[in-house]
């Protein structure tokens, strides 16, 4: 990989709000034409660290974007990157129409014909006061307008908060479907972590202010393997030292990192753990692999 | 130019219900108010045709009053815009959207800053040259009524018109220019304080002068107190300018422009635009800094 390729790259970002440390020196490097997940629990700093590659907040350490430092140079950083932190951030004094105006006029980068051919076969008419529109419709109007933007770097905080299950569902086919290519990266953050596992090429874990895990989807299978262990294999398998171990359903489940899934075969039904149950399992565990980055 | 283009109009679409609606209210009450009297009314003339100004001097000495009170609602509109506007991004969590354009916050500051000497001072203007063809069309009425006044002849009103025009246009900038500073004042509160930015542009300035006077009670000087005072005075010398208005003055009523020249205290206009700036600037530092509404 090249350092063109890299979009975005922190070493050593530390933020701190008063006495509490939201982000703990923490390292990434966003190569383009991935798809990044950054997820955590509320409070692990996946907002702050956002407001510090969107050169909202200032942070300790060094941060770059697309070559810039991104809260000294927040403004050209805008030409390339686009962004949705809440659906309902839009100007709601505007109609749809004067909103594409204005932005036409602000943003180099937006094609404005192109956001009224997304919005076409929806209920966002160019008339419409945006104060007017149904949350699901201003995810769609927010979504049209970034899409329209020819942005390297597209970042989705929360994007579908509040939304039905459809709309979330169209939300995210309509961003790989139209938007996604090789040249563009896009970072999201959410709880929904189910949805967005299928589109997902990276995942960054973050925890108390520290990221915990940084890795590619296709190398997870490869690192974590998760076992339902049969009932009289339990003691053998507890010997491979598993990172986490808990019962469903009365089944006994763990967790194992860095064991071949050949290895565990012969003491039950082993697979790659869904995203969220590995997200629960580091953030409840992370002490038991130090320095897994 | 267009991304400041863009933004201006922006301003003109949230705050046209105050530049625009509202003086066609005003210009409809006053019109409404001014043709009831004229039709209902009685004459109380207890003059003789010697003693009144002649039609084009009580002409152009409508126009100057009919700019004198415009000014004072562009001044007292512009408190109330910028009371508000400087913090209006922060309002449903749009100040994020604003930060996803590649506009910097002193631009945005800049654009709405400048929205006041252009777009709304301009309209404001209009309506001013509005008036004051009513004012005429009135003065043709009254001039059917009473034998006493005779309204200028369309050559001469336009003439009058025309010149009133010009020394409007400079009186409403420089009025706008002088009183820039407490315009910015309460534009830099609102950025901080937001709605409270009204109460605190009276209460802080209301508590330095009370602290004054009770400090002067032993006789020494307010020197704070006399200089708002003279401040809020603005220019130009009242008497003056109606001597030539009335014609009792040497000049036509373009002399009022050199009597708005002269009377102005060009050092003190000078600090108060730097005053101005500075403020612009440090209201788009703090801007910059925050993420949250």
């Amino acid at each position: 990989m090249t350092d063109t390729a890299i979009i975005a790259s922190a070493r050593g970002l530390t933020k701190s709000f008063g006495r509490k440390d939201v982000l703990r020196g923490i390292d990434f490097t966003i190569p383009a034409g991935r798809i990044f997940g950054l997820l955590g629990q509320n409070g692990a700093g996946k907002t702050t660290t956002l407001n510090a590659l969107l050169g909202l907040t200032d942070c300790s350490g060094q941060i770059e974007v697309l070559g810039l430092a991104p809260f000294r140079h927040r403004a050209n950083l805008m030409n390339n990157v686009a962004f949705i932190s809440d659906v309902a951030s839009l100007p709601r004094f505007l109609k749809v129409r004067e909103l594409f105006d204005l932005i036409d006029g602000i943003h180099p980068g937006f094609d404005r014909e192109k956001a009224g051919e997304l919005l076409q076969g929806t209920d966002v008419q160019p008339n419409l006061k945006i104060k007017t529109l149904s949350k699901g419709m201003l995810a769609q109007l927010h979504l049209a307008v970034v899409m329209a933007i020819d942005a390297k770097l597209l970042v989705l905080d929360e994007p579908t908060l509040g939304l039905d299950i459809p709309y979330r569902k169209r939300f995210y086919r309509r961003l790989i479907e139209d938007y996604m290519t090789e040249e563009r990266t896009l970072l999201i953050t959410t709880h929904q972590v189910d949805e967005i596992e299928f589109i997902l090429t990276d995942i960054i874990f973050l925890h108390d202010g520290a990221v915990i895990l940084d890795t590619s989807i296709e190398e997870l299978g490869s690192i974590f393997t998760q076992l339902v262990v049969d009932p009289d294999a339990q003691a053998e398998a507890e010997k491979l030292e598993p990172i986490h171990t808990e019962t469903r359903f009365g089944e006994t489940v763990m967790v194992f990192k860095n064991v071949p899934s050949e290895k565990l075969a012969p003491f039950g039904r082993a697979s790659t753990p869904s995203l969220s149950d590995l997200f629960v399992t580091l953030t409840q565990h992370q002490n038991t692999i130090p320095g897994d980055t | 130019m267009r991304p400041m283009s863009a933004l201006i109009k922006r301003e003109y679409l949230e705050y046209r219900r105050a530049f625009l609606f509202a003086p066609c209210v005003l210009l409809a009450i006053f019109t409404a108010a001014a043709l009831f009297a004229i039709v209902a009314g009685e004459a109380i003339f207890d003059l003789t045709a010697r003693q009144l100004p002649s039609g084009v001097e009580i002409y152009q000495t409508c126009i100057g009053i009919v700019f004198v009170s415009w000014s004072a609602y562009l001044l007292i509109g512009l408190f109330f815009y910028y009371s508000d506007s400087f913090s209006a991004d922060r309002r449903d969590n749009a100040l994020l959207f604003w930060k996803s354009m590649p506009q910097s916050d002193l631009k945005i500051l800049t654009s709405k800053a400048l929205a006041g000497i252009t777009i709304f001072l301009g309209l404001i203007f209009g309506f001013a040259l509005l008036t004051a063809i009513l004012v005429y069309l009135m003065l043709l009425i009254i001039t059917a009524q009473h034998s006493l006044i005779t309204a200028p002849g369309l050559i001469e009103a336009v003439w009058s018109f025309a010149e009133m025009g010009v020394v409007g246009a400079i009186y409403l900038v420089l009025t706008l220019l002088w009183h820039a500073p407490g315009l910015a004042w309460v534009a830099g509160l609102s950025t901080v304080f937001q709605r409270w930015s009204i109460p605190l542009a009276f209460l802080i300035p209301g508590t330095v002068i009370l602290l004054e006077y009770i400090n002067s009670i032993g006789g020494s000087t307010r020197p704070i107190a006399d200089f708002l005072t003279w401040r809020i005075h603005g220019f130009p010398n009242k008497a003056d300018a109606l001597a030539i208005l009335l014609g009792q003055a040497e000049g036509g009523a373009l002399a009022l422009v050199g009597l708005i020249l002269a009377d102005i205290d060009w050092l003190h206009m000078g600090i108060g635009l730097i005053f101005t700036a500075a403020i612009i600037y440090l209201a788009s530092e703090y801007r910059r800094r925050r993420i949250d509404a």
